[in-house]
């Protein structure tokens, strides 16, 4: 039992995206767990660097299979890997763990899951009425689609297959936990918070805790005597929302060749959009204005023109008064469509509360690492009320933050997937963060990119873990060099010095039980 | 102030969830009296201008024209969800009622926020322009800076929501389809329309009128300051429905006179509540709330505990706003306890059954006019406040000091109820040592030396001379508001020379920094040593004597409770620290003062009111919350595209959406 150790290796994906092999060894037994293994794109670069990738972490099991491979949640840079390397996969894998979410027996899952593809299929039906609106949503909603599968560097192929067909999920990450589920030589596990695992192959030595996805059913709201069931009251609003910001967006579609089944949707849309929010009558659009005011035009006389555009003259000065140039600050033109911008921030977040959060402790030492996949505060904030089986009284979630040594940081360090008050508690003198991000990717290295990591944050937990912290670009962030800087965290004592390989592209860190 | 006869206009009381229910339906349609002018179709008013563009629906929708004969010889248009013509004038009949609250208590005309930030005053220059070349440059930046009409969109997106938006100058409701279950009143799936519900109208132009009077109230330099916007525009909202006789009487009847029951009046935007898929009920309470648990209406019970813990700003915002109501609950028992024992023979104790119609009177009476009062004084507050930086405690000192003003005597208790109040909610000041009304009161200076005491002497002289034509201009009737701007702006400019004077002449005395600490500002360069903690290096800060900005001028000229006629001059100025390079970039360090002046006195110093930018405690404060080093950081948006920090201004669009989905 003393000889317990486990390397931490995090893979360089080259762009945004999670990879983590964990090698747990005692003395000949030894363990090896895959989480995750996704990169944000589909492209052909991409797609090689995952298979040189899984080719070198099973170039080194000597033929033995993974012992468990985890997907956290259903986005890109998660799951990406498993489609594209199933083929690799395929025989390597004894067992999967995925979140409870997954499982296709749990009828409350399923509801989760239907709302949410739905909300994703209207979001991407909105990505694309809104290509022709110059709007700055736009752009948010097609760069956090990326999340969902859609590429637009894929070329115009893999866009349509993201959406699959009709009422499908988006192709890639939802084919990656497709694959996932029949990836093990066992069926796979699925997961919920309070369940306490023996990591196989090292069941005395290595206890796994599942602190999330949150199973909070104390969310329905069913005090109703008429209740009808929607898990997730916010999910249901949002999904209603889009709903009917599609609409809008869909009126102003004029794209021409539609099906027949396009036609016939637009032809409802049109008939909802004539009473709402008010009868038709009372809409004067561009068409109809110029309508009278081309009447008004040809009129015989000035009287019968003026007579002609009485009815809208108060209306003509009011959009006069609109569109003075003086006043163009204040114009509302694009205001509306920033609706689209905050679903998709809003499906996203909710897609990361989704993740398959996991806390493994090497049971002798009581040393913990901490993998949050995507976790935002939704889910960290549910770890304390969690009901733990077949622990010992008087165990909760803060033990387990206080003894983390390594922590996996939530989000790719940005500023919203590091509850405060958790971080607070991980308090362990040895900690280590480490952090896969990579400085270019596209979407973070731009004016206004993703904070990634966020600035405070990143500063924070230098702080925190004296100068330990790890980047899946650059090895070892600023000042945490033992070789390069006083400050840095990893110099002397009892603790392994990370090695940063780039030739194989990982950082690996090894921590003793 | 125009004491014509006033505009009748109909609308919803509540709002129009309640018109379907048969025990609401008789108070829920009013007829609001608001000051007469004469808008154009729009209404364009003098104040405000409704613009009903949808651009989501890609449309106009026809103005309404309030001097039409359809429109005049029925009170306005009749309360109907289906007519945008109706939105237009309900919008407009309640951003009027609020604007005359705030003009009544304030003694002055509002004024919005002016289109760019007051720029840095540079008295040299404009004193090397000539005359003529100084008013052309006048001239040129009143028409670029002022804004005469807030602009009001009453259908702007299709989204539960509503905001200010303080660089448009605009007010954006928008209109959303409600849940698809039966909840409370609710049409499922009906369309809601947030610009009908009188709560949110009041809430939204409140935000706005107090960005006009203090601007830098948007700067997030601690946990109460978006707190504060939103609870005072709630308290607004919810106190201004006490005007409303005909619904207090009927809710007294129903409550049996005891407020502290479950009745309408503390509940906020009902059937926008009542529409989200996961609420029930108001959207946010002031006296009570719907209970998960208990499954029942519940009264708050005063927790001191909260104030500490909680943060995000709306639940925030909600202590301050539960503390005001809780005063007024105190005022309303205690100052009707004798109708109570008159009423029942002397035991306090009322017969089971419907209480006498004429008690139902007189008690709605006293609930109105205690809550007429309360407005007021809260408003009023509103120039004794600090001009950035602003804590809930720096409210109630506020809160005091205007209500001591106004009414020195106070004898109905209200100062003993607020601060009772505001105990119980564990809400207490920074450096008060006693929860008195004269150790809350802001410090009167009196510590003065001769040459300080001839500085403000030599300031009140010079605003004597100059403030009287602005006087006289705020004194005429019709919307001279323009003018009034352009001469805040000279006086402002002839001000800043005066106290450039003024420096020169004291230029070598140590006296003049001394005096200026007393001001909050400074004449030196500003030095800081800030502690990030967690074992990290100091940082050295040391910027540059930062500029002195005369922020404001303002003449009050106001009647208080007792009567009492007060004229005063309200006078900001403020320093400014950007820190541009360092670990620190971006942080905007503020300090200054509120002086208020008595015109009338040969002391006139009232009081000083500052945030001095000199204190290196307050600035460690600001930057400890603005990098989230505070476990009270909130952070005002969820989006990866946003770093965790508070240097960005608050932005309410982000603020009301947090709080829905």
């Amino acid at each position: 039992m003393a000889n317990l150790s486990v390397n931490v290796r995090m893979y360089h994906v080259g762009e945004l995206g999670d990879c983590f092999l964990l090698h747990f060894k005692d003395g000949e037994n030894e363990s090896r767990v895959l989480i995750d293994c996704g990169s944000f794109r589909n492209s052909d670069k991409s797609k090689a660097r995952l298979n040189e990738i899984v080719k070198h972490i099973l170039s080194e099991t000597d033929g033995k299979p993974l012992d468990v491979v985890v997907g956290t949640h259903q986005h890109n840079d998660h799951v990406s890997g498993f489609v594209h390397c199933e083929g690799q996969f395929t025989g390597k894998v004894n067992q999967v763990w995925l979140s409870w979410l997954d499982d296709p027996k749990d009828s409350f899952a399923r509801q989760v899951k239907g709302s949410q593809r739905a909300l994703v299929k209207q979001l991407f039906d909105i990505n694309k009425g809104m290509a022709g609106l110059n709007s700055a949503a736009a752009s948010t909603v097609k760069e956090i689609l990326g999340f969902y599968g859609i590429d637009e560097h894929a070329g115009p192929g893999i866009n349509s297959m993201a959406l699959g067909a009709a009422g499908d999920d988006p192709l890639v990450p939802a084919q990656g936990i497709k694959v996932l589920k029949g990836l093990g030589a066992k069926a796979p596990l699925y997961l919920s918070p309070g369940k306490v695992l023996k990591l196989p192959k090292m069941e005395g030595a290595v206890k796994v805790y599942v602190l999330g996805p949150p199973r909070n059913k104390s969310l329905l709201f069913d005090k109703d005597p008429n209740k009808q069931e929607t898990y997730d009251p916010h999910l249901a609003m949002a999904g209603a929302f889009a709903g009917k910001f599609l609409s809008a967006v869909n009126m102003r579609d004029t794209a021409q060749a539609l099906t027949e089944e396009e036609k016939k949707a637009k032809w409802q849309r049109e008939r909802a959009e004539e009473y709402f929010p008010f009868n038709r009558s009372f809409k004067h659009n561009d068409v109809k204005i110029k309508e009278l005011k081309d009447r008004a035009a040809a009129a015989p006389t000035k009287e019968k023109a003026a007579e002609i555009l009485a009815p809208i003259k108060d209306l003509l000065a009011i959009q006069d008064l609109y569109n003075k140039p003086s006043n163009a600050y204040r114009k509302i033109d694009d205001e509306w469509t920033e609706q689209a911008g905050r679903l998709a921030l809003y499906l996203n977040s909710y897609t990361n509360n989704s993740s398959l959060v996991l806390a493994f402790e090497l049971v002798e030492s009581k040393k913990v690492l901490l993998f949050a996949a995507d976790a935002q505060t939704g889910n960290w904030s549910s770890w304390d009320k969690i009901k733990w089986e077949a622990v010992k009284k008087g165990f909760n979630t803060r033990e387990l933050l206080e003894n983390t040594v390594l922590y996996k940081v939530g989000h790719h360090a940005s500023h919203n997937a590091t509850l405060v008050s958790a971080f607070e508690a991980m308090t362990h003198e040895d900690l280590v963060a480490m952090i896969p991000v990579d400085k270019k990717d596209p979407n973070i290295d731009r004016e206004k990119g993703w904070k990634m990591p966020a600035k405070n944050l990143y500063t924070k937990l230098k702080a925190r873990t004296n100068f330990r912290v790890l980047r899946m670009d650059d090895g070892f962030a600023e000042d945490c060099d033992p070789d390069k800087s006083k400050k840095s965290g990893f110099k002397g004592k009892k603790l392994h010095k990370p090695v940063v390989d780039k030739t194989n592209g990982f950082v690996e860190y090894k921590i003793n039980g | 102030m125009s004491r014509q006869v006033p505009r009748l206009l109909r609308g919803y009381s509540l709002d129009p969830g309640f018109s379907t229910r048969l025990d609401t339906v008789a108070v829920n349609e009013v007829v609001y009296r608001i000051r007469w002018e004469d808008p154009a179709p729009g209404p364009i008013g003098d104040y405000f201008e409704v613009i009903d563009f949808d651009p989501a629906s890609n449309c106009f929708y026809d103005p309404v024209d309030l001097n039409s004969v359809e429109v005049m010889k029925q009170n306005g248009l009749s309360p109907s969800e289906g007519n945008p013509k109706f939105h237009q004038q309900f919008v407009y009949t309640i951003a009027m009622q609020t604007l005359g609250h705030f003009e009544a208590s304030l003694g002055r005309k509002v004024l919005w926020s002016s289109n760019v930030p007051p720029p840095q005053a540079k008295a040299k220059k404009t004193r090397d322009l000539t005359p003529e070349e100084a008013a052309k440059k006048l001239e040129e930046e009143v028409d670029r800076e002022y804004v005469d009409k807030l602009r009001i969109y009453p259908h702007a997106f299709r989204e539960p929501n509503a905001f200010y938006v303080p660089e448009k100058k605009a007010v954006l409701f928008g209109y959303f389809e409600a849940a698809e279950r039966v909840q409370g009143e609710n049409v499922p799936g009906g369309v809601i329309f947030t610009c009908l519900s009188p709560d949110i109208i009041a809430h939204e132009v409140t935000h706005a009128i107090l960005d006009s009077i203090h601007p830098r109230f948007l700067e997030n330099t601690n946990p109460d300051v978006a707190a504060f916007h939103e609870a005072f525009a709630d308290i607004v909202a919810l106190l201004q429905r006490f005007t409303n006789t005909q619904l207090i009487e009927h809710q007294i009847a129903k409550t049996r006179g005891d407020l502290g029951q479950f009745s309408f009046l503390g509940e906020l935007a009902t059937q926008f509540g009542n529409a989200l898929e996961f609420s029930r009920g108001a959207l946010r309470g002031a006296i009570g709330k719907y209970d998960e648990k208990k499954k029942k209406w519940v009264k708050y019970t005063p927790d001191p505990q909260l104030y500490q813990t909680v943060h995000e700003p709306h639940s925030r915002g909600g202590i301050l706003v539960a503390t005001i109501f809780d005063a007024f609950l105190r005022l309303y028992n205690n100052n009707t306890q004798d109708l109570m024992r008159i009423a029942s023979n002397g035991t306090g104790i009322l017969q089971p059954g419907a209480i006498h119609p004429d008690l139902v009177k007189r008690l709605a009476e006293s609930a109105c006019n205690i809550a007429e009062h309360l407005l007021h004084i809260c408003i009023r507050a509103l120039d004794y406040c600090p001009p950035t930086d602003i804590n809930f405690g720096d409210f109630l000192r506020a809160l005091i000091t205007a209500d001591i003003d106004s009414s020195p005597a106070d004898k109905s208790g209200y100062r003993i109820a607020l601060i009772e109040a505001f105990r119980s909610w564990g809400i207490f000041p920074d450096r008060v040592n006693t929860l008195s009304i004269e150790g809350l009161q802001w410090a009167k200076p009196d510590e003065f030396l001769p040459l300080e005491k001839d500085i403000l002497n030599e300031t009140t002289r010079f605003l004597r001379e100059n403030i009287r034509p602005i006087v006289e201009l705020s004194m005429r009737e019709g919307n001279n508001r323009r003018e009034i701007y352009k001469a805040f702006k000279q006086i402002q400019r002839k001000f800043h020379g005066f106290v450039f004077d003024q420096r020169e002449e004291h230029a070598d005395e140590k006296s003049w920094q001394g005096f200026l600490r007393k001001l909050g500002l400074t004449d030196e360069p500003v030095r800081f040593t800030y502690d990030p903690g967690e074992g990290e290096k100091p940082i050295e800060i040391n910027e540059d004597t930062p500029l002195l900005e005369i922020h404001k001028i303002r003449p009050v000229y106001r009647v208080g409770r007792e009567g009492n006629l007060l004229e005063q001059v309200i006078v900001t100025l403020s320093q400014t620290i950007r820190i541009k390079k360092g670990p620190l970039k971006d942080v905007r360090y503020r300090g200054g003062c509120s002086l208020i002046l008595n015109m009338a006195k040969k002391d006139p110093v009232e009081y000083i009111i500052y945030k001095s930018i000199t204190s290196p405690a307050r600035f460690q404060y600001q930057v400890d919350y603005q990098t989230g080093k505070n476990p009270g950081f909130v952070a005002l948006s969820d989006s990866m595209y946003e770093e965790e920090c508070g240097f960005d201004n608050i932005s309410f669009a982000h603020l009301h959406f947090h709080n829905i989905i």
